[in-house]
């Protein structure tokens, strides 16, 4: 399988354009896609066995929406045979190594007080508490 | 299956290690998951010198954890600054724990970046180019917050430790 990916200018839009023997899939995507995933959808498209030369379909999925348009190539295409074997050499712009690679992310807080904002709000947390007690005792009564 | 990977710190003298800490509140203790409240920084004092790693404690089907970053958001209050040994150039290696300490740490003079950085800061093995490929730790990360004598109130703020993992 052969894709190449592009990035939309001014946009967070990426397609991909995925050959193979099957044909040519043209996908729209909201979110990066790896390798493997195009493999994916390529497959699902495949073993959907629609008639049609051209489907055109939408998956919304929970990062995004990937629109397709899938092209099939006649099963008996009489240039076949001259054509060179694919050689499954991703084209894709980005480094190869991207299509496997994620990068993850640990956040934890950093919570960090000074002396004298301490101390007032000691000084103010007290006080708050006294006037509760006092207000609680006077209900007493 | 993504990997498993903690942060863990270490502390007192001899080095005992907490892992996967909830938070990296700063003060005037040697002590994990402090109360900031209970352990405020006198101004124009140090905090206590953090010493913590991601620790990678489960492959999880990768091959490979590496280019760690690290950074803080959101700004410090009055005019602190927050030092660390993490850096993307001249990295001075795995930095040696030692005792924690509220004085200045040597390699640990770096301002703590305030967004991501472009490439790692914090290295595996001693190397910003180093790698995991099994369980490990990183080189510790040293970071610490410097006050000002004009500051009053103190900061509330979140740490980012960033790694790629490779399938």
């Amino acid at each position: 399988m052969i894709f190449q990916e592009r990035k939309q200018p001014n946009s967070d839009e990426y397609t991909y354009d995925v050959e193979d023997v099957f044909g040519t899939v043209h996908i729209e995507s909201s979110v990066k896609l790896t390798g493997d995933i195009l493999d994916g959808i390529v497959m699902v498209l495949l073993k959907q066995n629609i008639s049609a030369e051209e489907i055109r379909g939408e998956v919304k999925h929970d990062k995004g929406v990937v629109q397709y348009v899938f092209k099939k190539r006649p099963m008996w295409e009489d240039e076949d045979e001259a054509k060179q074997p694919c050689n499954d050499t991703p084209t894709s712009t980005q480094k190869p190594e991207s299509a496997s690679t994620r990068t993850r992310l640990l956040r934890i807080p950093i919570l960090s007080w000074c002396a004298r904002f301490a101390e007032a709000f000691r000084e103010a947390w007290k006080k708050g508490a006294k006037s509760q007690r006092e207000s609680d005792a006077g209900k007493n009564y | 299956m993504a990997a498993t990977v903690e942060i863990d710190e270490a502390n007192g003298a001899g080095e005992t290690l907490t892992h996967n800490i909830t938070n990296s509140n700063m003060g005037s203790a040697d002590a994990v998951n402090l109360v900031a409240a209970s352990n405020p920084i006198v101004p124009g004092d140090r905090s206590f010198v953090k010493y913590q790693k991601i620790h990678v404690t489960a492959m999880g089907g990768s091959s490979l954890i590496d280019n760690l970053k690290v950074w803080r958001t959101t700004a410090l209050g009055g005019s602190a600054t927050h030092v660390t040994n993490a850096r993307e150039t001249s990295y001075a290696g795995a930095l040696a724990y030692a005792t924690p300490v509220d004085t200045s740490v040597a390699t640990v003079t770096q301002a703590m970046p305030t967004s991501e950085p472009t490439g790692a800061n914090l290295g595996i093995g001693g190397s910003l180019a180093g790698s995991l490929s099994g369980t490990g730790s990183s080189d510790y990360l040293g970071h610490q917050i410097v006050t000002d004598a004009g500051d009053v109130a103190g900061a509330s703020c979140t740490m980012h430790y960033q790694y790629d993992e490779t399938a």
